[in-house]
């Protein structure tokens, strides 16, 4: 393994696992708003930050992401002194991506101002769908209208970067519903959106219903449809797909956070189940997690013990695994050469080697040194990745 | 004049009688194996035969017991295996015995290896002594097997011992009829030295470890010995007993068991059944040999990735090592690529092999549809033999083709009889004649193309007597069929290593079995994938496997990339267990698939 360019750069994340209600499908670690709780909670999580202080310091921070659950639910005091003893102990440059993510029914006027007043300058709302029933479907706690006056209160706010994500593939979904999502979506000029094919993840009430047969999965053909199509439409509507699911306006406005979790990036998370990627002094690329409770999250930090459940250090075969599990997320995929660079002339000839079986099946493609899964095969992306995976 | 002191036996039985718990009680009740190292079946060293509770390998042990007389004597035990598959390994093993215990299990009464392994001990001339196990059993029926095996042997009742292994009853009745009714060997130590190796292993420090019976003469460390095949001479290093270690020893005298150790750096060159010389003072003759045996059940091997040849190739040469039966042979598949034919001496064998290869070195590979051996005649008057159903030539050039028969028996209850009888029929079996062992018990005669047999009827039998059936067979000769190939093609290109070869009136069902079964066992892939069964040029069946449509992860931010790197290791595992053919992966149960099929 030959060594990483040296990244000083640093992604930072910040979980808050509090949501009004529980979405159906949704398999986040997240638990009802408790403000006594969420209170201790900010206190440890900036006693972690204070922990790595150190660490941090010798990077050049490049995104603070405040995601959850749902941060917005936090009250403006008790966000502000959050934020402002967080800053006390990192630097947070003034063009970092700062993100928070929203939900719409509780995104008022003042707050978006406090936001850009604590330095946020990216806001993600939760969105999902356009469509009462669909939203009803998913367990919102929103209406569609009010996704469309949190947008309207967003551009009159002034905020330039705003993301807003959707879900596809929901049972019962008629295409023209999905149509109509599709397009109201770039009514509001958002700079960026994220599109996410409807997941059945264990342990969700979703999932339960599904097993007891309470409605019927969409089929294959129609959410492929369903992809493909939205993709055609942002694209011709000027977005540029950049990740699988993640369209942006322009270049500028790709999240930097997220392209930092594709592209091997460092990164830090804080709080319970937040995850942490570094790589240290001797090259050895460690990935860790916390713990997915928050109380024993608050506990084990006022004892002053590790929040991790767990850790671990990646060998060879693990990093080359997650290098082209992101890097072929990307759809400008990622170059030969700098896979030469980190993996070795051996493991590039044995790529080189089995290229010719993809290329000649269009599974992958190769231009200007870049490889990449061409854009009709992205929805079997991970079968693809899997069977070169499994001839290296 | 030390021989009056000697035992060589073995424990003959059907497979799960009991052979290996009873080897333990003796062991124990003689403190062969110290009490620490003592565990269930003590001899059955391999994991697998642990795991499976199944001996594979014929094991040997040294006993010393002071009997009832007040004298010691020296008992050497040799443990062999029960499956039919392993009948050869049986034989080996009672080369070296004079005398053997016939244990039937109280609950099971006689069944088929029952039979065919007191066939082996009868064609050796050993002396048999009768015991029945498992008494404790509430299911055994003491009196009525009892009267069976009676019957079976001409022996009195009272010459039949009871036991329970579990329990240890009869533990030292055992052993006090070992002493007093097998003879102690014949032997002489003055004259020239002919000494048997029933089986030998492989040991990385030591090389080649000679398991033998010394008939004639005596050997010690620093004599020449010589092969009788070979011609091959060897310095001896050390000789000794076997205890669960090698324990060295001054000499091994006529009539004593034991090892011999001569730097010996390939075990095809001490062959099983050869026999041992001094090379300075030879016998002239060697002692009788084996039967010899031929591997009756053929498979393709190859790695899924064919960079890995070489690396099975060497696993396949340590396996070889300690198991004389296993035969391979490099071969080419146009589907598959460079692999290698392997010959078994059953599905079981083959199983273990496949097995071993996977879990002791690391291989991911395809096995290709059994098959039996075949003789085709030529127009041309040439005679040719074919181990791999794709090697067939065209129809045209065939006068016929030969496949190998078996004479076969089953042994099951009356009230199956018409079951057994169809079964029989729809495996092209040919009906012989019925015994009465007791009222309730029959043992069916009749004849089979061995590849009926072999595969998959013994679990067919089991499933239509309710398990109440045993079966055994042996291969007696050559007879022409009316066969023909059955191919399949994927994608429109043939692939050699699914082709088999059946009887003709059977090829248009199994044809169209096959597909539907293909159909399900392919995983749904990047391309469509297209099914065809033919004979010849005629396509008799159709069928296809629809491309899959979606395998993309939803969403994938947030930091936590190990569990979703799992989920892909776990996929990519999956594609290495596959086999790529063209643009389409096939997994090992496809080449397996006629194996499925209902065979009516
Ligand atoms: N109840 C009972 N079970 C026994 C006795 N002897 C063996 N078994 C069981 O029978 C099974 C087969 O025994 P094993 O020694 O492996 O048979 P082998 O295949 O002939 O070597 C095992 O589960 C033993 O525990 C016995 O005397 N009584
Ligand atoms: S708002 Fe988001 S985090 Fe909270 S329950 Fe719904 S999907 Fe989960
Ligand atoms: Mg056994």
């Amino acid at each position: 393994m030959k060594e990483y360019p040296e990244k000083k750069e640093l992604g930072l994340y910040i979980h808050i696992p509090f949501c009004e209600r529980k979405c159906r499908y949704c398999s986040f670690y997240s638990i009802p708003y408790d403000e006594r709780l969420v209170l201790e909670y900010c206190d440890s999580i900036v006693e972690e930050i204070r922990l790595h202080k150190n660490t941090i310091k010798k990077y050049k921070l490049i995104s603070l992401y405040i995601g959850g659950g749902t941060p917005s639910v936090i009250p403006l005091n008790i966000l502000t002194e959050f934020i402002v003893r967080i800053k006390k102990n990192i630097n947070i440059l003034n063009k970092s991506e700062f993100t928070i993510e929203v939900n719409p029914n509780t995104l008022t006027e003042r707050k978006i101002k406090t936001y850009r007043e604590l330095g946020v300058n990216r806001i993600s709302v939760g969105v999902q769908s356009f469509n009462d029933t669909e939203l009803k479907f998913l367990g919102r706690i929103h209406t569609a209208s009010q996704a469309v006056d949190c947008l309207k209160r967003l551009i009159k706010s002034g905020i330039d970067n705003v993301s807003i994500d959707l879900i596809y593939g929901i049972p019962e979904q008629k295409l023209e519903n999905w149509a109509n999502t599709i397009r109201e979506a770039i009514s509001y000029n958002v700079k960026h959106i994220s599109v996410y094919n409807l997941s059945y993840d264990k342990g969700t009430k979703l999932f339960e219903d599904l097993t007891k047969n309470k409605f019927k999965k969409v089929n294959f053909i129609k959410e492929e449809f369903m992809f493909f199509f939205m993709l055609a439409f942002f694209k011709e509507k000027g977005f540029l797909h950049y990740e699988i699911s993640s369209l942006a306006k322009s270049e500028k406005y790709r999240s930097k956070h997220n392209l930092n979790y594709w592209q091997d990036g460092e990164y830090l998370g804080f709080g319970a189940s937040a995850h942490s990627y570094l790589i240290d002094n001797k090259n050895c690329h460690q990935r860790w997690g916390n713990i997915s409770n928050v109380d024993k999250y608050i506990d084990r930090i006022k004892n002053n013990e590790s929040p991790k459940c767990f850790a671990e250090t990646l060998n060879n075969d693990e990093l080359l695994r997650e290098y082209l599990m992101l890097r072929l997320r990307l759809i400008e995929g990622f170059s030969l050469r700098e896979f030469d660079r980190i993996f070795g002339a051996e493991i590039k000839r044995k790529l080189i080697s089995k290229l010719d079986f993809f290329i000649d099946n269009c599974l992958l493609q190769e231009s200007g040194g870049m490889l990449s899964i061409p854009n009709n095969r992205l929805f079997v992306s991970n079968e693809i990745i899997a069977l070169l995976l499994s001839k290296l | 004049m030390h021989t009056a002191r000697i035992r060589n036996f073995s424990i003959i039985a059907h497979i799960d009688h009991g052979k290996s718990t009873l080897a333990d009680r003796l062991l124990e009740y003689t403190h062969t194996v110290p009490d620490r190292r003592m565990e269930e079946q003590v001899l059955d060293s391999m994991d697998l035969e642990r795991e499976r509770g199944i001996t594979i390998k014929s094991h040997a042990i040294r006993i010393d017991y002071n009997a009832k007389d007040g004298k010691s004597y020296i008992l050497n035990l040799i443990d062999t295996p029960g499956h039919v598959d392993f009948t050869y390994e049986v034989s080996r093993s009672l080369a070296a015995c004079e005398g053997v215990l016939l244990l039937v299990d109280a609950s099971q009464g006689i069944e088929a290896q029952t039979i065919s392994n007191l066939y082996l001990a009868l064609e050796a001339n050993l002396t048999i002594i009768p015991v029945l196990t498992k008494i404790d059993l509430p299911a055994s029926n003491t009196s009525l097997v009892g009267e069976e095996l009676c019957e079976l042997l001409d022996v009195l009742p009272d010459e039949l011992i009871l036991t329970s292994a579990k329990e240890g009853i009869g533990t030292e009745e055992i052993l006090e009829s070992i002493i007093s009714r097998i003879p102690p060997p014949v032997a002489d130590d003055n004259d020239k030295l002919r000494a048997l190796i029933f089986d030998s292993m492989y040991n990385t420090y030591r090389g080649v470890i000679i398991y033998t019976r010394v008939f004639e003469g005596s050997v010690k460390a620093g004599d020449i010995i010589k092969f009788f095949t070979s011609g091959n001479r060897y310095e001896v290093d050390e000789v000794g007993y076997l205890r669960l270690d090698f324990i060295p020893a001054k000499d091994l005298q006529a009539g004593e068991v034991g090892y011999i150790i001569a730097n010996i750096k390939r075990i095809e060159d001490a062959k099983v059944g050869d026999t041992i010389t001094q090379a300075e003072d030879p016998a002239t003759k060697p002692l009788p040999g084996y039967r010899d045996f031929k591997p009756m059940v053929y498979s393709g091997l190859y790695p899924t990735d064919n960079d890995d040849f070489e690396d099975l190739r060497d696993a396949l040469s340590k396996l070889k090592l300690n198991d004389a039966s296993l035969f391979f042979e490099p071969e080419t598949s146009v589907a598959l690529g460079f692999g290698f034919r392997c010959g078994f001496l059953g599905m079981l064998h083959l199983d273990i092999i496949k097995e071993r290869l996977s879990r002791e070195y690391g291989m991911n590979l395809i096995a290709t549809v059994p098959n039996v051996e075949y003789r085709v005649d030529l127009k041309t008057g040439e005679e040719i033999t074919i181990d791999n159903p794709s090697m067939l030539p065209d129809p045209v050039r065939i006068d016929a083709i030969e496949e190998p028969f078996v004479e076969a028996e089953i042994i099951t209850d009356n009230e199956f009889i018409g079951n057994v009888m169809q079964l029989i029929m729809q495996r092209r079996g040919e009906y012989k004649t019925t015994e009465y062992i007791d009222p309730a018990k029959v043992m069916i005669y009749f004849t089979a193309p061995l590849s009926e047999i072999i595969f998959d009827f013994f679990d067919k039998l089991k499933s239509i007597t309710k398990g109440y059936a045993s079966l055994d067979y042996k291969f007696t000769g050559y007879k022409p069929s009316d066969l023909v190939k059955l191919d399949i093609l994927i994608n429109d290109d043939p692939v050699d290593a699914l082709s088999s070869i059946i009887h003709r009136d059977k090829s248009y069902l199994w044809g169209q079995r096959l597909c539907s079964k293909l159909r399900e066992l392919i995983p749904r892939q990047l391309f469509e994938v297209k099914i065809q069964a033919a004979i010849g040029a005629r396509v008799v069946s159709k069928s296809k496997v629809h491309a899959l449509r979606k395998n993309v992860t939803a969403k994938c931010y947030g930091g936590d990339i190990t569990r979703k790197r799992k989920l892909l290791e776990q996929q990519k595992e999956g594609k290495k267990k596959m086999k790529q053919v063209g643009n389409v992966s096939l997994p090992q149960e496809a080449f397996f698939a006629i194996l499925e099929i209902e065979k009516v």
